[in-house]
């Protein structure tokens, strides 16, 4: 066996071999809880064991990210809950995931291709196809498995395009957003907090060797649709009453802003990978938190919850820091992401940068009026109140403490210093920013 | 900051003890600051950078400190009012549930307002900025299940977020176009570098770069300043705590008038900006001091009469009197935050007296008809000699019989005067008001008064602008560059001698229970105007309407038209 195989195939093999092991739990809740959390853990740990050649500094940062979400995941799971499939969904995602950011070549397609039928499978059977949305996100579904089929056979610019269409819908590009945002918006339990991580990681992992080959044409396509999922997201954030929905929006407007960044001139890498790591955290870790309160209350509008600041202190306070990380606040990662992303764009104030700076204020809007329908207000008299338990406390805590640390830390120290621009630099800057 | 996070610890064991933590870390922050104060004063500007560059935040950030003499003064501002809050608060809040919280977000406030104003680059700053937002809503929804409490909080963070932006887009800019945002490289390469841009594509509406700088982080400082149009939450933040009142209107409403001070050599080379700068000021100014006079509630007064000062501050900013600004918020902070900490006394006195008036006093009034108020003619002559006569005749006489150009170092004497003159007329007519005391005790008030501002303005104001713009001719040449065309500057000095002549007029004839023939339109008008200033210009209304129209276009836009788009 090539030793150079290995790596990859322990990262495919240990998460669904937990899986499976882990069946062996399904009467014992909390066994099992455990045994996923080890599992998980030891996802993380496998890392510091694989050899540099395999292990790029791109890859790193995405491989932990996957392994960090699906341990937060579990983490957060509510204990008095019987773990239902989702739980084993996450760890093959896991496994697959791990594959396709391994492999660069067709057998990555074909990992991806595996997790798209997954989603499929998954989406099937929690759609309601009343719903007129369905159809358009399953158009898109269709579209991403024949652009993946497409790219198995295609070369050269055919094929980049063909891989641009799958990852459009995995880190969600407008209109092509329909699949992640019906993924989050539509899916029941922990699922949606790992997938909001797990699906923009591979997009960006799989983007950043295509956009560079592009033409300038398509890149200005790119840059439009980024525009218009800005506009289309902050605009429907702020009318949305339904959590899952609101949430999903927003998330649509970081990818978008995500986009118009690595599709401009000058993109490097490190301030899109900090950008992706704590907007993923950040939504991962809202949709956490909202699961909890799901569990417990049931899957009620914004509007119906109120005055948990004073009857669940613990998750008010991780809430509320998650929502400021949200909005963009200092010093959690989003903030520099953001700052970073902005300074190193090149140009001057452009139309879309004013789009981008004003879709900012309307994001801290739609969160601040959420934050406000949750936490303040009167308490409920016929409510049971139950504050959030340990393993909630803790995985949204480690978000947090994530976030600050990649909004403070400077990112030489994640090694990302030395990565390549993702597409050209131009040349007409002013001389002191050389 | 520790002070916050030792209180975050131990607030629970401690209960309302924590407030002495924060007292004692408050005490030995003030203490600190006079002596920074002192060796800023004898001694250059002190720097302290918190990491070393090679791992400093990104490429961009340098974490660290720089007191100056304008960093040293703001410091002990913070410090004092916040000494003073936190003593105030250990009673005022006392069997409060939110206590320990209370002193947590007061700490951490007072910590973000310090690292704020010794910032030694524009993207520190604007953290900061930003933090104080933040911490300003928590602070404001202290009391979380008051309905009207949370929902100003929220007012309040959505406005200051307006203003966030647009400074965000402001440093953006900056370093766009000068690549730093360390402050003395960023004021050289601005004024060596001139950039045109365009607003329109094809070159069209062009604008200079310093300009459009400035403009931006100004609209970041008027949201924090309550600069009209974006004054509009601090009137509703009455509902928080009294303390938080006090520490807004003495301390985080001057930050607007910090960051122009802070970027002064930035808004010294756009005349334009400091031109629109005056003119939002002179606007704010007489729209806050109108509807602070419709208001019958004390707190709500206090909080019209904050924005009507800072209209003054930022005025002040806006004719080059940097240092003047920074003077009179000083000053206003320290009176406004006593009037605040008061305030309360005087609601709760008013609410054991019922303020109907007692059977006796009805039929005193009734048997008695209305008299005209005592007005004597000394009153009146020396409040016309003090308001009109001395000052016009000095500030005429320096500006257009001696023709002393507005272009050197006399057009700030000339400002100052002007100041001087509309400060007192303010005073001597808040005396006059005071219609019980016996004339004599007017006259001196009124004398008092004159001779109080005369001095501080022309020589204490003179010594500060010295103090913290020692360099030679640099606030000079602010005043240069703010200078305004000559018409307009008659035309205000018009306009602002026709309204003390009419006041007066006004007082005399009621003091002898004369009205004056007036055509029915102006009553009409005069009624009109008292509506819309006691119902704040109904611009809450508008703001709602309007945001309530957008809100609306964008539900059909989600639910009918993009009904099939996720």
């Amino acid at each position: 066996m090539d030793v150079s195989m290995a790596p990859p195939h322990i990262f495919l093999g240990v998460p669904i071999l937990g899986a499976t092991l882990g069946l062996f739990f399904r009467t014992k809740p909390k066994a099992m809880i455990v045994w996923f959390l080890i599992v998980t853990s030891l996802e993380m740990g496998l890392l510091v064991f694989i050899p540099p050649p395999m292990l790029t500094a791109l890859t790193a940062p995405m491989i932990l990210l996957i392994a960090f979400s699906a341990c937060l995941a579990v983490l957060a799971h509510p204990i008095h809950f019987v773990p239902s499939s989702e739980l084993f969904n996450i760890l093959f995602f896991c496994g697959l995931g791990f594959g396709f950011l391994f492999r660069t070549d067709r057998l990555g397609l074909v990992y991806l291709a595996g997790i798209f039928a997954l989603l499929f499978w998954i989406q099937l059977r929690s759609s309601r196809f009343s719903d007129p949305k369905i159809w358009w996100t399953l158009g898109l579904y269709v579209i991403g498995i024949v652009s993946l089929l497409s790219a198995f056979f295609l070369a050269g610019f055919n094929r980049q395009i063909a891989l641009l269409l799958v990852y459009m819908t995995l880190l969600p590009l407008f209109p092509f957003h329909g699949v992640y945002i019906s993924l989050l918006g539509t899916l029941p339990g922990l699922l949606p907090a790992f997938l909001s991580i797990f699906l923009p990681v591979l997009g960006l992992s799989g983007l950043i060797s295509v956009l560079s080959d592009l033409p300038l044409e398509v890149n200005r396509v790119l840059l439009a649709c980024a525009i218009l999922g800005v506009i289309s997201g902050s605009l429907r954030s702020l009318v949305k009453n339904s959590v899952p929905a609101r949430l999903s929006q927003i998330a649509l407007v970081y990818w978008s802003i995500l986009w118009w960044y690595i599709a401009g001139p000058e993109a490097k890498t490190p301030p899109a990978i900090i950008f992706l790591c704590a907007a993923a955290l950040t939504i991962c870790g809202l949709f956490l938190a909202w699961q909890g309160l799901k569990s417990r209350y049931g899957d009620l509008a914004e509007d119906q919850f109120g005055g948990l600041a004073s009857t669940m202190p613990r998750f008010a306070v991780v809430f509320s820091l998650l929502i400021a990380a949200g909005m963009g606040l200092p010093l959690f990662g989003l903030f520099s992401g953001f700052i970073e992303m902005t300074l190193s764009h090149s140009g001057n104030l452009t139309a879309g940068l004013v789009i981008i700076l004003f879709s900012w204020f309307l994001v801290s809007w739609a969160f601040s009026a959420f934050m406000q329908k949750i936490l303040f207000g009167p308490e409920k008299t016929n409510w049971i109140y139950r504050d959030f338990g340990r393993g909630e406390l803790i995985s949204l805590s480690l978000i947090v403490v994530v976030l600050i640390m990649i909004g403070i830390a400077p990112y030489r120290l994640f090694g990302l210093g030395n990565l390549p621009h993702i597409t050209s630099p131009i040349s007409d800057l002013a001389s002191w920013r050389k | 900051m520790l002070a916050g996070l030792l209180i975050a610890v131990l607030g629970k064991r401690l209960g309302e003890s924590v407030s002495k933590i924060g007292i004692v870390s408050q005490l030995l922050v003030f203490a600190i600051s006079l002596l920074t104060l002192y060796e800023v004063s004898v001694g250059p500007p002190i720097q302290v950078l918190f990491l070393p560059t090679i791992i400093a935040y990104s490429d961009v950030l340098q974490f660290g400190l720089y007191i100056d003499r304008l960093t040293a003064v703001m410091m002990v501002l913070i410090a004092g009012v916040s000494v003073v809050i936190h003593v105030f608060s250990a009673q005022y809040l006392q069997q409060d549930p939110g206590y320990s919280r209370f002193y947590i977000f007061l700490s951490f406030m007072t910590s973000v307002l310090f690292y704020m104003v010794a910032s030694p680059n524009l993207l520190m700053l604007f953290i900061f900025w930003q933090l104080l937002s933040w911490m300003l809503y928590l602070l404001l929804a202290h009391n979380r299940s008051h309905l009207p409490s949370c929902a100003a909080a929220l007012k309040t963070f959505i406005i200051l977020r307006i203003g966030d932006v647009a400074f965000l887009g402001g440093i953006i800019l900056a370093y766009m176009l000068y690549g730093t945002f360390e402050f003395p490289l960023l004021f050289e390469r601005a004024a060596a570098y001139s950039v045109t841009l365009s607003l329109l594509p094809g070159g069209g509406l062009a604008i200079d770069g310093v300009t459009a700088v400035a403009l931006l982080v100004f609209v970041g400082a008027m949201s924090k300043s309550t600069q009209f149009p974006l004054h509009v939450w601090l009137p509703d933040t009455m509902f928080g705590p009294t303390p938080v009142s006090a520490l807004m209107h003495a301390g985080i409403v001057n930050s607007g008038g910090f960051i122009l001070n802070r970027l002064a050599p930035l808004y010294g080379l756009s005349s334009t900006s400091l031109n629109l700068i005056f003119g939002i000021g002179a606007l704010t100014t007489f729209l806050g001091a109108s509807m602070m006079l419709c208001q019958n509630d004390v707190k709500k007064m206090l909080g019209y009469s904050t924005i009507a000062q800072m209209g003054y501050m930022v005025m002040e900013c806006g004719l080059g009197a940097f240092a003047l600004a920074i003077f009179h918020f000083v000053a206003h902070g320290l009176f406004k935050g006593t009037l605040f900490l008061s305030a309360g006394t005087i609601v709760h006195t008013n609410r054991i007296d019922p303020k109907l008036p007692k059977p006796t006093e009805i039929t005193r009034i009734l048997s008695a008809p209305e008299s005209p108020t005592p007005f004597s003619f000394l009153t009146w002559l020396t409040g016309i000699i003090t308001t009109l006569i001395l000052p016009l005749i000095i500030l005429l006489a320096a500006h257009d019989v001696f023709h002393i150009p507005l272009s050197d170092e006399a057009h700030g004497a000339i400002i100052f005067l002007f100041f001087a003159w509309v400060t007192t007329s303010q005073v001597v007519l808040s005396v006059y008001r005071m219609d019980v005391l016996a004339s004599w005790k007017v006259v001196c008030g009124m004398v008092g008064g004159l001779v109080l501002i005369t001095f501080t303005y022309l020589y204490a104001g003179e010594v500060f602008s010295l103090y913290l713009y020692p360099a030679p001719g640099e606030a000079a040449h602010y005043f240069e560059v703010a200078a305004l065309h000559i018409w307009l500057f008659d035309l205000i000095m018009v306009l602002a001698l026709f309204g003390i002549v009419s006041v007066w007029i006004f007082l005399y004839a009621n003091a002898r229970g004369k009205h004056i023939l007036m055509p029915i339109w102006v009553g009409k008008l005069r009624m009109r105007f008292y509506v819309v200033c006691i119902n704040g210009l109904y611009l809450d209304t508008l703001y709602q309407r309007i945001s309530k129209k957008i809100l609306r276009y964008i539900q059909i836009l989600d639910k009918r038209l993009l009904a099939w788009l996720p």
